[in-house]
């Protein structure tokens, strides 16, 4: 298993070889010269690892592929831990010191671009040192407490001992438990590293230096450093490290809608790399199968029959019985971030029936290929209607789908580099991807499709794919994206793949796709070098395979910026839309129906009205929210925030409240069961507060609430008495649940 | 407290006077002794409509001479786009001195006297005026020179998203963040008097119109919303442990603004959370609105407005709002789509007159459309249930209230080669307004001059015009005159 992972990840770098010998990858890297690991760095040493960031890697000059650490040291060169030691080199056998650390762990860390300290915190340590950011940061997070008398000694050299005590508490764990038994000859019970020592041999990121030797004196090289990362912190792949609770709970709440208490202990038991191997292999859960119906509304169908089969109602009630439910939890949240992508909207669908298999598709394609979803999208009989590419014809075509599917479902408006920044002209402005010309060219390629037989008549068919009337289809000779040329007199269908192919082999899909999904997922302004990671996954998965969405979503979750246990830049994170918000609250809470006795009827779509979203039924092709929406005042990405106002951000705490004071009683008919939570395990908490806030600290916000935080809750947690458990759980949930602390997901 | 209101009041305005600054209200007789001394007192408001999707100007006005209701129906009646002669409302504007047709849903009591009325009476009172061909520019563009790229164009036409920005933001050379609306709330943020309730009311959610540099919206929901709950905390009574629960809560939006997302939402509840003690009372109107999207938007304006003639909180001498009414994106259905909003949008601006009538402000206050794009003369598709119109550039606005000069269209005639010597585009695919051979019409008067005109009227002074309207200076006429 683990040489499989080895080699995968080794095609997958030999990959990026390949991408970096195509021309022109302009890619800007951040202004972190100062944040260098290695030694003065040469001018041509910079630019060098300005103009390699895809690849960094080459080959350091100085790591021929025989050195043993060469697969190691490429992979914190491929993640940017590393920028090399200057003019092309790495200098593996070099001491790594107290300083160089700090750098190298941060980045492990994720944390590329640690923001600049408010007040010098070592005396040693002054503003100008280069790695004066990452040295605070370390020091916040508790990982060095530094080396005594206000000093932090960054130029001494790390020795192995040294190190285990580092990258153990860098994981997390600050009070390692005492072993059992000795592991090493040369690391007896009164060594002070030797309960940190023992937790990196029990979690594979040390073999020793011998065969029953440490040696915890010597000096840490950064080749042995360069392996220490990877495996300490899952680089090679992420998933094999056990996972902290912290990182557990973040990539719950990344990869599913939500963490609940049994999720979080299984993750932290089988590892990330199980967990995403058993959701990936989970039977998918379903919408219903509903029943075509008359496009007239037949008489006798009453208010009941005009629910189920003529409004988004049976279809939103499944939604949210998956995502509450559904054993295949990645899948669903990806097939969300998909349909938020390619969006048909319930608002102007007229029957249930139609939507239904639209959305099956994203479940069905979750992990599957870019290019089959985008032919499968094109053809669906629902997105025929929602973009009219089911009445488009050569004598009156209609541009609607041909336009949107660059703008929207794959290329954008601006030529991307592959890092996701736009590539600007000598002028210094965005470079169109394509004109109205190109639309017009493709409005054509999409003549002539129409749906396929009516099941009955005035049925009509929005089950199977749409099917070419070749005599609509306009078979003049087209023009498509970079001047590919489509010639004339082509059958529809050859026509209709070549330019899906055209779109599909576009640089701009690898950036637009991974960015959409980071954002979706993970964080609303991820670093280039993250969207480039991800990018190159999109563009060959290590198989030469392009479009994998499922390495896609896996290079994603277990991209440094994404794991880890915490993330502290300044801009780091997203705000849960109003869906996300609601299902992670009802998931940790164990959602049940208003009595507790069955589960949620799943009529929840009433309580996210108000917060500005209406699941499966956005405005417009441009989905719930702006995807490129700008936080007024800032110069930052915040596409949830498209729909956070003085209105609908008082409506999300009235929806906690709700929901933590009272619960959706139930309502018949349209409201069978109702929703409830369960406060219970809150409430054999409540006699201390702080154990409360622990609690809620660790499920919700992954140890992130800071002191202040928790103090003001406990504060008003003491505020409620003592003999009132059930309230002072409310009030704790209450407090979090409504905090932007927690609102925005980091 | 103390930090959020000064947080609120820092992003809501410009720098106030001390004074203004020792109360968030307007309460004390101090600042009202300011105000008098200091500012004009008179009350102005502008509303803006827009139309989402791209309304098809194509079919909202017409043109019933012989040539150009024949140019109309060459490109438009084989598909079954075009609208019938005898079925449009003729309106007649003195400058061009030839009939046009409204949409006949612009008006429904004409051809349905139980409807509630439309448009066309208040044309006839001179309370409506249209301005025609508008549109994003740089510069003034001409077929010539848009095809052979010898000025510089508006960034990504035809694309929705930039189109509307363009309209909002009235830069159509470069993307900016701030729209005019807010830009013009930034600069006469002084008729306010230090008022801290924000100049802009958003029943449409969140919009570049609205943003200034420092200017945000109020954003609330319609008039199915009481004022009275629309900024509402569920769930806090007297109880000492409710209020403990309430101050957390409250401290919470102060902690942790390290994190740029953590602040951004914390600075949204707390500005909901200060404006909420002004909707104390629900105001009433005896003018009765329809009860649709925009029926209630507008509703809740006018119910704003009466709030803050009857509040000592409010009485803000210039307010700007921003109301939307989707679904114009007529690619498909265009007939039966366009025609139903047309009804819509008509009786909600016929009754929201009325209602500043009863207000006594209806030579105050400025109603105005703003929408995507015009749409291609050309239709997409075909036949019954099918046809409609492509994205196109150009369109025709309407300008309504005591205030315009009404009975009138306005614009920028088109000079030279082909040009029919009117403000009114001639409908010819391949003809001198054309972008292609579609009849995407090349706009002949810009955003620029179309909401300087409005934002002049609402008080932006001449010196503070170049900064909200970055590119006016690129056209000869700054202001269209039709208010």
């Amino acid at each position: 298993m683990k040489q499989m992972t080895l080699y995968t990840y080794s095609k997958r770098i030999l990959a990026l070889f390949v991408v970096l010998t195509l021309p022109a990858i302009g890619l800007s890297v951040g202004n972190n010269t100062a944040a260098r690991d290695g030694k003065a760095v040469t001018a041509s040493g910079a630019g060098t690892a300005a103009s390699s960031v895809v690849a960094p890697l080459p080959g350091f000059a100085d790591v021929p592929t025989n050195n043993p650490f060469y697969t190691e040291i490429s992979n914190i060169a491929f993640r940017q831990i590393t920028l090399g030691c200057g003019g092309g080199n790495y200098c593996p056998n070099d001491n790594v010191s107290r300083a160089q650390m700090a750098a190298f762990i941060m980045r492990s860390l994720g944390e590329f671009n640690p923001p600049t300290p408010t007040q010098q915190r070592f005396l040693d340590v002054p503003p100008s040192n280069p790695f004066y950011a990452f040295i605070d940061r370390l020091a916040v997070l508790g990982i060095t407490l530094g080396c005594g008398g206000g000093n932090y000694c960054p130029d001494d050299i790390v020795s192995r001992g040294q190190m285990a005590a580092f990258i153990i508490r860098a994981l997390g764990m600050f009070n390692p438990p005492t072993p059992a038994s000795q592991t090493f000859d040369d690391v007896p019970p009164d060594n002070p590293f030797y309960a940190f020592i023992a937790q990196m041999a029990a979690r594979g990121v040390t073999a020793g230096c011998g065969v029953t030797t440490y040696c915890p004196n010597d000096p840490v090289t950064r080749a042995a450093m360069a392996a220490f990362l990877v495996r300490g912190f899952g680089l090679l792949d992420p998933g094999q490290a056990p996972s902290s609770p912290a990182n557990a709970v973040r990539f719950l709440e990344q990869a599913t809608w939500g963490p609940t208490n049994a999720d979080i202990t299984h993750l932290q038991t089988v590892g990330i790399r199980a967990y995403l191997d058993e959701q990936e292999a989970a039977a998918e859960t379903s919408y219903p199968t509903l029943p075509l119906q008359p496009s007239t509304v037949p008489p006798g169908c009453d208010t009941i029959c005009v629910r189920d089969n003529y409004s988004m109602y049976p279809v939103q009630l499944q939604f949210f019985l998956n995502s509450l439910y559904g054993q295949d939890q990645l899948r669903q949240r990806v097939a969300w971030a998909l349909h938020s992508i390619f969006v048909v909207s319930g608002r102007d669908l007229q029957q249930p029936s139609w939507m239904a298999p639209y959305l099956q598709m994203f479940s069905t394609e979750a992990f599957g290929n870019y290019r089959t979803l985008l032919g499968k999208v094109t053809l669906n009989p629902a997105m025929g209607f929602y973009l009219n590419m089911s009445t488009s014809t050569k004598n009156n075509p209609n541009e609607n789908y041909g336009r949107e599917v660059l703008q929207l479902f794959s290329v954008g408006l601006y030529k991307l580099n592959i890092d996701g920044t736009v590539q600007l002209d000598m002028q210094n402005n965005p470079v169109p991807t394509y004109d109205q010309n190109v639309v017009t060219n493709f409005a054509k390629v999409f003549t002539g499709w129409t749906l396929a037989g009516q099941p009955q008549p005035g049925v009509p068919n929005y089950i199977n794919p749409m099917v070419l009337n070749q005599g609509n289809h306009d078979i003049t000779a087209k023009t498509l994206l970079d001047g590919f040329p489509l010639p004339a007199n082509q059958n529809g269908t050859v026509d209709l793949n070549m330019a899906l192919d055209n779109i599909f082999n576009h640089p701009n899909v690898g950036p637009y796709i991974s960015r959409a999904l980071i954002r979706n997922l993970v964080t609303s302004n991820p670093s280039p070098a993250f969207v480039a990671r991800v990018a190159s996954v999109f563009n060959n998965d290590g198989s030469s395979v392009r479009g994998n969405l499922k390495a896609v979503v896996e290079a994603i979750l277990l991209d440094p910026e994404a794991r880890g246990d915490v993330k502290g830049f300044p801009n780091y994170g997203h705000l849960r839309e109003p869906v996300l918000l609601m299902n992670n609250v009802l998931r940790l809470f164990d959602a049940k129906s208003a009595d507790r006795t069955q589960n949620s009827d799943g009529v929840l779509n009433g309580q996210l009205t108000p917060m500005d979203q209406d699941v499966l039924k956005p405005l417009t092709v441009f989905s719930y929210y702006p995807a490129d929406y700008q936080i007024p005042g800032t110069s930052l990405t915040g596409p949830e925030f498209g729909i956070l106002s003085t209105s609908s951000s008082l409506k999300r705490a009235n929806f906690m409240n709700t929901i933590v004071f009272s619960l959706i009683s139930a309502s018949p008919p349209d409201r069978p069961k109702g929703t409830s939570i369960d406060l219970t395990g809150l409430q054999a908490l409540a006699g201390n507060p702080q154990s409360l806030v622990d609690e809620l600290n660790r499920t919700m916000m992954h140890g992130t609430m800071s002191a202040q935080m928790q103090s003001s809750i406990v504060t008003a947690v003491n505020a409620v008495s003592a003999s009132n458990p059930l309230k002072r759980a409310r009030t704790a949930l209450y407090l979090v649940a409504t905090s932007s602390q927690y609102q925005v997901e980091k | 407290m103390k930090y959020s209101r000064r947080t609120f009041l820092r992003r809501s305005g410009y720098a106030l006077s001390a004074a203004a600054l020792a109360s968030k209200f307007k309460g004390l007789g101090l600042i009202n002794a300011l105000a008098q001394k200091n500012a004009p007192t008179d009350y102005k408001a502008l509303v803006c409509i827009f139309l989402s999707g791209g309304n098809d100007c194509n079919n909202t006005i017409v043109p019933l001479d012989a040539t150009g209701y024949g140019q109309y129906s060459s490109a438009r009646n084989a598909s079954g786009l075009a609208l019938a002669s005898g079925s449009l409302l003729s309106i007649t504007p003195p400058s061009i001195g030839t009939p046009f047709g409204l949409h006949p849903n612009l008006s429904p009591e004409v051809a349905t006297p139980a409807a509630m009325p439309g448009l066309l009476p208040l044309w006839t009172a001179g309370k409506l005026a249209v301005v025609c061909n508008v549109g994003p520019l740089v510069y003034p563009m001409t077929r010539t020179t848009y095809q052979n790229g010898s000025v510089q164009k508006p960034y990504q036409l035809f694309s929705h998203s930039d189109q509307v920005t363009q309209w909002q933001t009235s830069r159509a050379d470069t993307q900016t963040q701030t729209g005019w609306g807010g830009l013009t709330a930034d600069h006469t943020l002084p008729f306010n008097n230090g008022v801290a309730f924000p100049t802009i009311t958003s029943i449409a959610g969140t919009s570049a119109f609205a943003t200034g540099v420092t200017t945000r919206p109020l954003i609330i929901s319609d008039a199915r919303t009481p004022l009275t709950s629309v900024l509402t905390l569920s769930g806090f009574g007297a109880a000492a442990d409710e209020v403990a629960r309430k101050n957390a809560m409250t401290q919470l939006r102060t902690y942790d603004r390290a994190n740029t997302l953590v602040a951004a939402t914390s600075d949204t509840v707390q500005d909901a959370v200060d404006i909420s003690a002004a909707f104390s009372v629900d105001p009433t109107l005896t003018t009765v609105f329809p009860n649709t999207t925009l029926g209630n938007q507008l509703k809740q304006v006018a119910k704003v407005m009466k709030l803050n003639q009857t509040s000592a909180q409010l009485s803000l001498n210039r307010q700007i709002f921003f109301c939307s009414l989707g679904g114009f994106d007529t690619h498909q259905d265009q007939l039966l789509n366009q025609g139903n909003l047309f009804t819509q949008l008509s009786q909600a601006m016929k009754a929201f007159y009325d209602a500043t009538v009863e207000l006594a402000i209806e030579n105050r206050v400025t109603t105005f459309t703003l929408s995507d794009f015009g749409r291609t003369l050309q239709p997409s598709g075909s036949g019954a249930g099918v046809v409609g119109s492509d994205h196109g550039w150009g369109t025709h606005q309407f300008v309504m209230g005591g205030s315009v000069h009404g009975t009138e269209f306005y614009g920028v005639p088109l000079m030279g080669a082909g040009s029919n010597g009117t403000v009114f585009p001639t409908l010819l695919p391949n003809g001198p307004y054309d972008t292609d051979n579609r009849g995407r019409w090349i706009p002949t008067a810009s955003v620029d001059q179309y909401a300087a005109t409005l934002a002049s009227w609402f008080g932006l002074a001449p010196a503070d015009v170049p900064a909200v309207f970055h590119n006016l200076s690129h056209f000869t006429t700054s202001n269209l005159g039709f208010v």
